[in-house]
């Protein structure tokens, strides 16, 4: 069941498969349109022209494809396996390998332009892709940060569940605590008059305001 | 005697022609080497010079002007285009650049927050020594697109990022903050290792969201300080 989740076995023949499918109905669109240009005048000789193309020349060119996208995978699980780590080093560094295994055959120099192009070419794949999601990341940085919430939510461990109902009451005693304070001082406002003519001596009056000062610090610390 | 005869005679016939073929090789010889006709040459060389310089003096360009506009459109159009798939190239070459040697990309970062994971004796306790690190998932099995996301708080931007971790024994989910200090480097607001199976715990590598850079709420007064500290646990 593990072996069955990781990727990077299967993922050879999937890409494989994959590359061979796009080599296919690119080379049959390329191959159909080339044989329909090049074949002599009439509508019936263009259309048995471009069909006689595609079953000529298809067959090799989904086979490059697959053959690269076989090499491609095999050095990516490789680099993934050697270096313990996903990145886009693993990519550029496959294609510049996969250039170079496939040119093989004619020569060191041949190899060398063929590795530098499949660098090229990932590179630019690579930075493509990093642009797109640092757009993403900058445009819908809000949204992101709630969806990346919600994530956290979702996943539901114990203690991060428990820091966040922390944080929920924590936020809620404070809201507590605020509407407490504010309904004291509306309280301390409305009284202080009374107090004012009920009490003749201004002394007396200075003594109790400490006091009630203490009572209501008193309180607020059994409230917290 | 006849036959001494004929024997003198073609003796004599081939003394007489030895001598003539000498004598018309002799005259072709002259006539290659004739100072006549040397000069003769030499004075075709100077006409060719001549020549030449007439037509240099002449133009010969008598295109109409209608299209020598056109072709300069065509050159400035083919220009244009030209110029616009090196920008488009140079784009591309910025971000990929910018993606991999720039020490504030999600690339980076991420590669920095791995290495200490994976250092980590506590994490490695955890799940188990040889841990692998990737990204999320895509539908075709490639993990290496890390799930980050920026923003700004306080006039710093920030950096939310989270990627997995697997080892031999259990796999976990790292969540990270960056944000740049003070001093101008980045440093992490926070660093968790959070267990997926059993035992779901949570290893804290780094916790500095104490040390938030805390805005004075207005409503509240000097009496209420202790308000303010509280507040900051809502910022995580």
């Amino acid at each position: 069941m593990e072996y069955n989740r990781q990727p990077c076995p299967i993922r050879i023949v999937e890409d494989c498969g994959c590359a061979f499918m796009m080599g296919t109905m690119g080379g049959s669109l390329f191959q159909y349109l080339k044989g329909f240009r090049n074949a002599p005048s009439g509508l019936r000789r263009g259309l048995h022209g471009g069909i006689e193309s595609v079953r000529l020349r298809t067959p090799a060119i989904a086979g490059s494809f697959a053959i690269w996208g076989a090499t491609f995978s095999t050095v990516d699980c490789v680099m993934v396996s050697y270096r313990q780590r996903e990145d886009s080093w693993n990519a550029i560094v496959s294609g510049a390998a996969t250039g170079g295994i496939l040119a093989a055959r004619n020569g060191i120099r041949a190899m060398a332009n063929s590795a530098f192009v499949g660098c090229l070419v990932l590179a630019m794949l690579e930075g493509a892709g990093a642009a797109v999601a640092t757009i993403y990341a900058s445009d819908g940085g809000v949204k992101a940060e709630e969806s990346l919430i919600t994530v956290d939510q979702q996943m539901q461990r114990p203690q991060w569940e428990t820091s966040v109902a922390d944080s929920n009451l924590t936020g809620a005693e404070l809201e507590r605590v605020l509407d407490e304070c504010r309904a004291y001082r509306a309280h301390n406002k409305m009284q202080q008059p009374m107090r004012s003519d009920a009490v003749e001596g201004k002394e007396l009056g200075q003594l109790m305001k400490p006091m009630h000062s203490l009572v209501d610090l008193v309180k607020l610390a059994e409230i917290v | 005697m006849s036959r001494l005869a004929l024997l003198r005679n073609l003796v004599t016939q081939r003394q007489n022609l030895l001598p003539t073929n000498f004598a018309r090789l002799k005259c072709a010889a002259a006539m290659h080497w004739s100072p006549h006709l040397r000069q003769e040459a030499s004075r075709d060389g100077g006409g060719s010079l001549q020549r030449s310089q007439d037509n240099t003096q002449v133009s010969t360009d008598v295109r109409p002007i209608g299209e020598k506009i056109k072709e300069n459109t065509k050159t400035a159009s083919y220009t244009a285009i030209i110029i616009a798939g090196l920008g488009v190239t140079c784009v591309m070459f910025f971000a990929i650049f910018r993606e991999l040697f720039s020490s504030e990309s999600p690339n980076n970062i991420y590669a920095d927050a791995l290495r200490r994971v994976v250092e980590d004796p506590r994490v490695q306790d955890a799940i188990g020594a040889p841990i692998k690190g990737f990204g999320e998932t895509s539908r075709r099995g490639r993990r290496q697109h890390v799930a980050h996301s920026s923003y700004e708080r306080n006039g710093k931007p920030h950096m939310r990022m989270q990627f997995y971790v697997q080892g031999l024994r259990n796999k976990a989910t790292v969540q990270l903050e960056s944000r740049r200090s003070d001093s101008g480097k980045l440093e992490y607001r926070y660093l968790f290792v959070q267990l997926d199976h059993y035992p779901r715990t949570t290893i804290i590598l780094e916790d500095n969201r104490a040390f938030d850079p805390t805005p004075e709420p207005a409503s509240a007064g000097s009496s209420f300080g202790n308000l303010a500290l509280m507040s900051n646990s809502r910022d995580k």
